[in-house]
């Protein structure tokens, strides 16, 4: 694997801001996972976040999505304050930001294509959806994401019957359909093989370059940042301590996140 | 020291020696206590409700022959000469008790149907790890607790008063016991629901209804079908009974019999029942175990 | 999906799709069908909509009537028969528990090698269980006479049918290899069963004695209804003349009864299979 970045487009540093945190925090108890933790992502970018485990990824892609609720802070998106909202808004703010998680979260005993559809609830009309019906035109839509991800062979069986990594491109598959401006990825790969890793890594890059979505995308191993991400953000005990292109994570900066050598090592 | 050659450690000192041999003989002490006062409470327990569900054993061993006359005036006359005949007239009201019977069935069944749908919702409003709030969480499973502690022959007599004399009333009393009984079960399978995919389909921005129907339904669906049906064959044998007090069903025709001591009617009525309660057992039995079986629903 | 023109699927992956055509009016045909006999069977249980919305009406009626409960002189007749309640129902569930578990040994498949035996003991608890407590009831109340006597022997009958098969089952379902450990120490048959078996399925035992004893609790409720002593009696003589305020008082302190033996069996079964067996 190749350590420079695979990315065509530029460092989207000058990009427009379409995501801004401000001191975002989330306290569990006494513990603080997320640490005031303040951020701005261009549009169009692929962002890694880097960090031990432990460090607070998980909870700050789970505040954005708002399936954890923020203690303090804001989220703002394109200027609109997204982490005070509720009823409908909320829901339609889970749509647009989709989630995929390290261990796929697909409904087992469903099938791939009903996997998918459940990405369409949100959209109207959302009445038929409570009874299994969804339209011609919302399936067509899942197909083609289905298609997209190489997956639409599979389309009538049950999600469990999948590989691992099968079961992850349905995921971003159920994303695609939601039709999200925004990609949160929790730790995409953490639970695939190499060659798995791999195709699950390059969707993501397809997805972000193709369709211009943004991504955010947890990440348990610098190189994997390195191949795919245009930009990381490194946390340790909530805060942020490193934020800039993956090509300045030289060695100082990594032993900062990880702590030391010896984990340095294991993440390589 | 003998236990040396078991390989045991002899305690060094005498006095250490002499201190756990009262540690453990206290501690025996302490046991036995225990069980004993267990003991003399059962006892207790068993003398006031002997006296208060005065029990007289002396009556029954004197009555004991009773039961062999009793079961004796049951059975029908039946000769192999003339046994088509001899059934005729044993089964003499056969058609009007097997009306009566497959309107238990019904009974059953629509109670059974009626108390699983509303105990679908109520689990997912019940279970703490589903429930939209934490009070209505605690409402709903006050509304179960008090639904199925009411006996149903106790909703059969005030839904006969209210709705009239028939089988709706029976229905509807036992169908609210099932509700009541059934989400509690539902509930407790609920709470123990995998909550990575209802995570996954919240994510979407899925509501709270479309995440309970596409998140939580397909894997609890195999055990609320599986409780269902037990709960069916539960409720044939209490529908059975319900038209003691007017709520419809075979009851009727076996308390009149019971009432008037037609004695070999109700053997006939009494195994027509035990057939149709094992046929269902034995249906329900089959269909959990298909349910069981095959691994999952159709996917949609 | 973003400006891309969308693949018309339906074509060449049709069984993506809700059926069409032929296969649709099949779909709808079934589904008619069933809502066909769905309102056959409301017409044969007599459901109308006029009846259920009468019945309701009169049914807030009656709950206006049973408001406050009325606490009269006859409170301590009902206190007394709450207590033959519970005693018809801890005394039929012990005497039930003890007759199963012979019974349970001489039907399950790895304690009875005798196949006759074991076949006519599941048969027989299969019998005794489909008669309901009350119908035994009623037979025990022409046995014994007018009473809770007649409660208790009839709850016996009902559960030790019920217990039999559950216990067998339970037995049934034990770990063999435990079993072999125990006969391998050189442990005769009966102690074998002893110590390789019961202490098995002890728990599950007394976890269901439990559990049944809440459950007779409200079969014990009705069986004076039939004259079989306990709270029933008066339950149904209330209704009978419609004194619907002390009605209201009996339904309560029924309910608080029950409450308070669940969470008293709760905490006990707690105690005998441990924080795992939920
Ligand atoms: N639901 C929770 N309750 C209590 N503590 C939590 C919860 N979720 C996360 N934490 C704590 O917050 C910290 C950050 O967790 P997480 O965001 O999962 O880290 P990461 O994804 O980087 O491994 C950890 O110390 C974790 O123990
Ligand atoms: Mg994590």
């Amino acid at each position: 694997m190749s350590l420079s970045s695979r990315c065509g487009r530029p460092n989207a540093a000058g990009a427009k801001r379409v995501l801004e945190l401000r001191a975002l925090t989330r306290r569990f108890g006494n513990a603080t996972a997320v640490d005031r933790v303040s951020m701005a992502v261009g549009d169009g970018e692929m962002v890694a976040v880097l960090g031990r485990s432990g460090a607070g990824k998980s909870t700050l892609l789970n505040m954005i999505n708002r399936l954890i609720d923020p203690s303090e802070g804001e989220i703002l998106y394109h200027g609109r304050d997204v982490s005070r909202l509720s009823g409908a808004e909320l829901l339609a703010w889970r749509r647009q930001s989709a989630m995929i998680f390290q261990r796929f979260n697909l409904v087992a005993r469903l099938s791939v294509l009903t996997n998918v559809l459940t990405g369409r609830l949100n959209h109207k009309p959302r009445l038929p959806k409570l009874f299994g019906m969804f339209n011609d035109q919302e399936r067509d839509i899942a197909i083609d994401a289905l298609a997209s991800l190489g997956m639409d062979d599979h389309a009538l069986k049950r999600a469990d019957q999948l590989s691992g990594g099968q079961q992850q491109r349905v995921a971003i598959a159920r994303a695609l359909v939601q039709e999200p401006r925004l990609i949160l990825a929790d730790e995409p790969v953490a639970s695939l093989d190499p060659v798995n890793s791999q195709a699950v890594m390059e969707a993501l890059r397809r997805i972000n370059q193709e369709r211009g979505i943004t991504v955010l995308c947890n990440l348990h191993s610098v190189p994997l940042a390195r191949a795919w991400c245009d930009r990381a953000i490194a946390l340790s005990e909530g805060r942020v301590i490193y934020d800039g292109p993956v090509g300045g994570l030289d060695e100082p900066t990594l032993l900062a996140i990880y702590g030391s050598a010896a984990a340095l090592t294991e993440a390589h | 020291m003998a236990d040396g050659t078991l390989g045991v450690r002899p305690l060094q000192h005498p006095q250490s020696r002499a201190r756990f041999a009262r540690a453990w003989a206290a501690q025996k002490r302490a046991h036995r206590l225990q069980w004993l006062s267990a003991a003399v409470l059962m006892l207790v327990l068993i003398a006031i409700s002997a006296w208060l569900g005065e029990v007289k054993l002396a009556l029954l061993w004197d009555r004991l022959p009773r039961f062999g006359s009793y079961f004796g005036r049951m059975v029908p006359e039946l000769a192999w000469a003339t046994l088509g005949e001899d059934l005729a007239y044993w089964y003499w009201n056969g058609w009007q008790w097997l009306a009566s019977l497959w309107q238990t069935v019904l009974i059953a069944i629509y109670a059974t149907l009626f108390g699983a749908i509303l105990a679908y919702v109520f689990s997912f409003l019940a279970a703490r790890n589903l429930t939209p709030a934490p009070w209505v969480g605690v409402a709903a499973r006050r509304t179960l607790e008090l639904a199925r502690t009411v006996p149903e022959l106790v909703f059969a007599v005030l839904f006969v008063f209210a709705f009239g004399i028939g089988p709706l009333a029976g229905v509807l009393a036992i169908g609210l016991h099932s509700f009541g009984a059934l989400g509690k079960l539902f509930g407790d399978v609920a709470e123990n629901a995998d909550p990575e995919p209802l995570r996954g389909v919240r994510a979407t921005g899925a509501s709270w209804a479309q995440t309970m129907v596409y998140g939580a339904t397909p894997q609890l669906m195999p055990d609320y079908l599986s409780y269902g049906l037990m709960r069916l064959e539960i409720n044939v044998r209490a529908a059975s009974i319900l038209g003691f007090v007017g709520a419809g069903g075979i009851g009727q025709e076996l308390y009149r019999a019971i009432k008037n001591f037609d004695h070999t009617d109700i053997s006939a009525i009494a195994l027509m029942l035990i057939a149709a309660v094992m046929l269902i057992d034995a249906l329900c039995g089959w269909l959990r175990g298909r349910v069981i079986g095959r691994d999952g629903l159709r996917a949609l | 999906m973003s400006g891309r023109p969308l693949t018309r699927w339906r074509e060449c992956r049709p069984e993506l799709y809700p059926p069409r055509g032929l296969a649709l009016w099949r779909r709808a045909a079934a589904v008619l069908l069933g809502l066909g006999l769905f309102l056959w069977g409301l017409d044969a249980l007599e459901v109308t909509p006029g009846r259920l919305i009468d019945g309701i009406g009169q049914l807030g009626h009656v709950f206006m009537l049973m408001m406050p409960p009325a606490v009269t002189e006859h409170v301590w007749d009902y206190v007394r028969a709450i207590g033959e309640t519970l005693a018809m129902a801890f005394l039929g569930t012990l005497v039930a528990s003890l007759l199963a578990v012979p019974l349970a040994l001489m039907g399950a498949r790895n304690i009875m090698p005798f196949g006759p035996v074991r076949l006519l003991v599941r048969r027989s608890s299969d019998v005794v269980r489909g008669i309901d407590s009350l119908v035994w009831a009623i037979f025990f109340v022409s046995v014994v006479g007018l009473g809770p006597f007649a409660g208790i022997l009839a709850i016996a009958m009902n559960d030790t049918g019920v217990l039999t098969k559950l216990y067998a089952e339970a037995i049934e379902n034990t770990d063999r290899e435990q079993v072999k450990g125990v006969r391998a120490t050189g442990a005769g048959r009966m102690q074998t069963i002893g110590f390789g078996v019961l202490p098995q399925v002890m728990p599950v035992l007394l976890g269901n004695s439990l559990y049944f004893l809440e459950s007779n609790l409200r079969s014990a409720t009705i069986l004076g209804v039939v004259g079989a002593g306990g709270i029933g009696f008066f339950l149904m003589d209330r209704l009978m003349i419609s004194a619907w305020r002390e009605v209201s008082l009996i339904v309560i302190m029924v309910l608080v009864t029950v409450a308070c033996i669940d969470a008293l069996s709760r905490v006990l079964r707690g105690r005998l299979i441990g924080p795992v067996g939920r």
